[in-house]
């Protein structure tokens, strides 16, 4: 299935993911009007810093997802068509068993709300918003073994100019 | 093939589902002595507090049983299992066949035998049944004791709480959530339920119930005598295995079974809080009847059953509950039982937040987090992959200890961290 990658080399740490994820999922879908809104989108995305480099922290969907299984309330769930792991945030009880279980902390609890958070791949658009915000396309919705193929190409032909 | 699944929860449906996915044409069939839709009884505290409705609670859809083409039979009993015929019976004398059988039939609420305890009014916290009880007696109740200071007790004293009732906690141990969590825990979570006006009595126990046919007060054996006419038993679940009495199903505390969730009986599965399992972090058999847990063997035990060979890593202890607003993350050894562990805390009086983590020879144990819980499934990742985790130790208590802070201990590791998703996140990593 196609995922979010990232291209940690290419990652300048601008937050502009963070932003363009939050406009997203906002009520309006403008920034400015989307910072008045009285519940505001949470994060299903964060840059975090890994030993001094920006670090695009998102769920993996997992293949075999422990944050499915743990739910209590059915909430969390596989979504037949595009294979990527959705919380129904009607069903949504706020019983944080997928932030205990999750591996990468990239389940975020709304506290305020009592809902978990995170990326739904921007469900029902052609890409995520994150990955069309990217200035540098550190970020790509791609396949990961192709991700892969791309970047180990990109890498050998860094290389290769580089011994010239 | 002909299977046969008993218990209509957690395990038992994820079991079915598993099946299902692997086998389109085999003869599915769910016995549950509950006479219930697909329901989740964890969200049964939600329900009490107005936080759900009863259709909320519905863990699948009301199709789902004819869906997946499962043959549903609800409110029947199994009573007995002949293990040589391949057959279950059911209290009407109904004799069901099976080619394989998932045991899947869950836990009760251990209800002490103190005087008295037969009385109406007393009851547990467990099924949809024992709630309906609850709302009635409820209605007559002014003053209620929860008896036992574990997340399901104190779940049915904030749900009762919202009712309205006037609540008393009652705990042997002389801290709420001992079991579960610790002392320092335990002091957070008995201050905000007394700030939320519930009582809560430690270092006692009940010895005797007194009243007519109904629950009228109880007698501690510190001599404190209280009104209440409503007690909810919270003091853990005992697996339900009386029907599998002379059926030659090993048993221990729960249905033993191997690490492809089979029992002794080559042909008889179990999974969830009927199944005893093997811990991840001791080492040592135990019933951790949770709902992952349960969850994951149905799944597991429902893939072996249907002919794909699938291996299950162990249980874990775990919780995740939250009281009154304040959040509470727990999993495997909290309370270290000798000197061989280390423990590192950070209490943050003005966040109203505690993070402990135990560790032992540099692999982390046990996590305790109260008020915070964003990242706690990383340290459970770092605690079920057993990871030396000295290159990050000095990190472990920052608020913010997160996956970025473990990506040179993932990728300096991969054959430990092997499943795809890690693999996938380290693709473009350099240190």
């Amino acid at each position: 299935m196609r995922k979010i990658m990232v291209d940690l080399q290419l990652c300048m740490g601008c937050n502009s993911c963070e932003i363009a994820c939050a406009v997203q999922h906002s009520q309006s879908g403008d920034l400015f009007e989307a910072l008045k809104e009285p519940v505001l989108p949470g994060y299903r995305l964060r840059v975090r810093a890994s030993y001094g480099m920006p670090f695009p922290l998102r769920c993996e969907q997992c293949e075999d997802a422990p944050c499915i299984d743990a739910c209590k309330s059915g909430a969390m769930a596989r979504d037949p068509e595009t294979a990527s792991v959705q919380i129904d945030e009607d069903k949504c009880v706020g019983g944080w068993m997928c932030v205990m279980v999750c591996p990468f902390g990239a389940v975020f609890p709304d506290m305020e709300r009592g809902k978990a958070v995170k990326c739904d791949l921007c469900r029902g658009h052609e890409r995520p918003a994150c990955v069309d915000a990217c200035p540098t396309k550190a970020l790509s919705y791609v396949e990961p073994d192709e991700f892969a193929a791309r970047y180990m190409r990109a890498e050998a032909a860094k290389t290769s100019t580089e011994a010239e | 093939m002909r299977y046969l699944i008993i218990g209509n929860s957690a395990a038992g449906l994820n079991g079915a589902e598993a099946i299902r996915e692997l086998d389109t044409d085999g003869e599915v069939t769910i016995v549950s002595e509950e006479d219930y839709p697909p329901y989740s009884r964890c969200l049964i505290p939600y329900f009490m507090e107005g936080k759900v409705s009863e259709d909320d609670m519905l863990y699948r859809p009301s199709d789902y049983y004819q869906a997946h083409s499962f043959r549903i039979m609800l409110g029947r009993r199994v009573v007995k299992v002949d293990t040589s015929k391949m057959e279950a019976q059911l209290e009407d004398g109904e004799r069901l066949m099976y080619d394989r059988l998932l045991l899947a039939t869950g836990g009760s609420p251990k209800i002490p035998d103190t005087t008295g305890m037969d009385k109406e009014g007393v009851l547990g916290f467990r099924t949809t049944r024992d709630l309906h009880a609850i709302l009635r007696a409820l209605k007559d109740t002014r003053n209620a004791a929860v008896l036992g200071g574990g997340c399901i007790g104190l779940m049915a004293a904030c749900g009762l709480r919202a009712k309205g009732a006037e609540v008393l906690v009652v705990i042997r141990s002389p801290h709420l959530l001992s079991q579960v969590a610790d002392a320092e825990a335990g002091e957070m979570f008995r201050r905000r339920f007394e700030e939320n006006g519930v009582r809560v009595i430690s270092g006692a126990s009940v010895d005797e119930v007194r009243g007519d046919a109904r629950v009228a007060q109880i007698h501690l054996d510190n001599g404190e005598q209280l009104e209440c006419q409503l007690i909810v038993v919270g003091k853990g679940v005992a697996p339900n295995v009386t029907f599998l009495e002379g059926s030659g199903v090993a048993v221990n505390r729960g249905v033993v079974v191997d690490e492809n969730l089979q029992t002794n009986i080559p042909e008889i599965y179990a999974a969830g809080d009927v199944a005893e399992t093997t811990d991840v972090v001791t080492g040592e058999k135990a019933v951790n009847a949770i709902w992952p847990c349960a969850a994951e063997q149905g799944r597991i035990a429902g893939a072996n059953m249907a002919g794909q060979a699938r291996t299950y890593v162990g249980s874990m202890r775990m919780n995740s509950a939250e009281f009154f607003g304040l959040p509470l993350i727990s999993i495997g050894v909290t309370k270290p039982p000798s000197d061989e562990y280390q423990v590192l805390s950070r209490r943050q009086e003005t966040r109203n937040t505690y993070r402990k983590v135990v560790l032992k020879q540099n692999k982390i144990v046990g996590l305790v987090m109260v008020g915070e819980i964003e990242n706690a499934g990383v340290y459970r990742a770092l605690i079920q992959k057993k990871a030396d985790i000295s290159s990050v130790k000095d990190r472990l208590l920052d608020r913010n200890f997160g996956y970025p802070d473990i990506l040179p201990l993932v990728a300096g590791d991969r054959q430990r961290f092997s499943e795809p998703e890690w693999r996938h996140s380290l693709i473009s990593y350099r240190r």
